[in-house]
């Protein structure tokens, strides 16, 4: 990254091609929806094109991405919560028994035809997003809790206790399923 | 990971490890990749951002910009400021002075001579009457306690009142006196103090009154004279010249 604030365009090209299907498949796992994923996902790169000249060398570059793909996020969910969309705010928690109705429900539906990496995507979608934030971020891009919390921007504590609510859902999940 | 109400500490540090199921599943498949259509077009939006940075960029010296509709307002009304701080001071000084002159001109008057002692400017005039005779209450009293410096003394020189004392308090005795040895000290009436100071002896066609002539120093009648032939007025002149003796005797006055 510093290579590329000097101007060096190559050093962006292989920063993006490094990051950028991590990036992508934690953006559509986070939103659940494509479109969304691409268009925050764009206005990630360019936030960090635009201030590359502000850019110092505090933490890695991961952490850096993912911090701006992060607020971007929060951005998209408080403007689709001003709008009364049908997407859940970004820190509401959702009702476990719902969860586990639909988990099940989710069981019968696709039991017989899906594989069990699909029903995990299925449960996954079913978290709250704050929870499924920190699921993803060591997922995708391999992030401690330490550095999860730097994105986040909360304590370790913090993401650590969101991190147990997230494997206690989906490990109760697939539990049922297996 | 027992049951789903108990995950511990090693069940998240066995997670973290990758020693978990669920990280094993979520691995299996992760073929979903970012369009390229998206990495063409950020890729372009680097090359862009690059090459053409002063686009993206605002001038610096659009920020301050500001500063100058403010400074000229400040300097405006700075300067307008002290203008009238100036103008200000100096009628207050001015003020102050002639105040100043005017309580203190009192002070610097002269003791009588006579013996008799002034009253204070603060007693009564019922106090003061009773020291002196009766005939001269309405001569001294009330010239001295009402207006001082203000009062219109045909004794007193025409001059400013902060350079000569204020009229002292003195028998009548004395004033009378101080009148007939000091004719210098006579004062004009106004109106024909007036008619004196707006005289032009071009438009005379006659003397002036001998009340006039008498305070005229040397030189005002010479001026009068010259003026007066300048004027074509020479028979005028030759009678101020016939004049002057009386006034100043032994001396004459020489045709210009």
């Amino acid at each position: 990254m510093e290579i590329y604030r000097d101007g060096d365009l190559q050093a962006f090209d292989q920063l993006f091609n490094r990051f950028k299907d991590i990036l992508y498949r934690y953006l559509a796992r986070q939103t659940g929806n494509f479109a969304i994923a691409e268009e925050i996902f764009q206005e990630t790169w360019a936030a960090l094109i635009k201030h590359r000249k502000n850019y110092t060398v505090k933490a890695k570059f991961k952490t850096y991405l993912f911090h701006i793909a992060h607020n971007k996020l929060i951005d998209f969910y408080r403007s689709k919560q001003n709008t009364k969309s049908d997407i859940v705010s970004y820190d509401e928690q959702q009702d476990e028994m719902i969860i586990e109705e639909q988990s099940n429900k989710s069981i019968e539906h696709h039991a017989d035809v899906q594989s069990k990496y699909n029903h995990l995507l299925t449960l996954l979608e079913k978290l709250p997003a704050a929870q499924r934030d920190v699921f993803l971020m060591h997922e995708e891009a391999g992030m401690t809790l330490v550095e999860i919390a730097e994105v986040m921007s909360v304590s370790r504590d913090t993401v650590k206790s969101r991190l147990r609510y997230a494997l206690q859902r989906l490990r109760s999940g697939m539990r049922r399923f297996a | 990971m027992n049951d789903k109400t108990q995950i511990s500490d090693e069940d998240i540090e066995q997670y973290l490890n990758g020693e978990t199921d669920l990280s094993a599943t979520y691995a299996e498949e992760k073929d979903l990749k970012a369009p390229e259509h998206l990495a063409f077009a950020i890729k372009r939006m680097a090359r862009e951002a690059e090459n053409n940075p002063p686009n993206n960029e605002r001038p610096v010296v659009r920020k301050d910009v500001w500063l100058v509709p403010l400074s000229i307002a400040a300097t405006v009304i700075i300067t307008v400021s002290l203008v009238f701080f100036v103008d200000f001071q100096n009628i207050d000084e001015t003020n102050q002075i002639a105040k100043k002159d005017i309580d203190t001109a009192p002070q610097a008057l002269p003791l009588p001579q006579d013996g008799v002692t002034p009253p204070q400017q603060t007693a009564s005039v019922e106090d003061t009457i009773v020291l002196q005779p009766e005939t001269q209450k309405t001569e001294t009293i009330p010239a001295i306690k009402t207006k001082p410096m203000q009062q219109t003394d045909t004794r007193l020189p025409r001059e400013s009142v902060s350079e000569k004392p204020a009229p002292t308090l003195q028998s009548p005795t004395q004033s009378t006196l101080q009148v007939a040895e000091e004719p210098t000290d006579f004062e004009l009436p106004p109106h024909l103090r007036d008619m004196m100071q707006s005289t032009n002896a071009g438009a005379q066609n006659e003397v002036l009154p001998a009340e006039v002539l008498k305070t005229w120093t040397r030189q005002q009648w010479q001026t009068q004279v010259s003026t007066l032939y300048k004027a074509g007025k020479d028979k005028l002149a030759e009678q101020y010249i016939k004049l002057y003796p009386e006034y100043y005797p032994g001396e004459t006055l020489t045709k210009p």
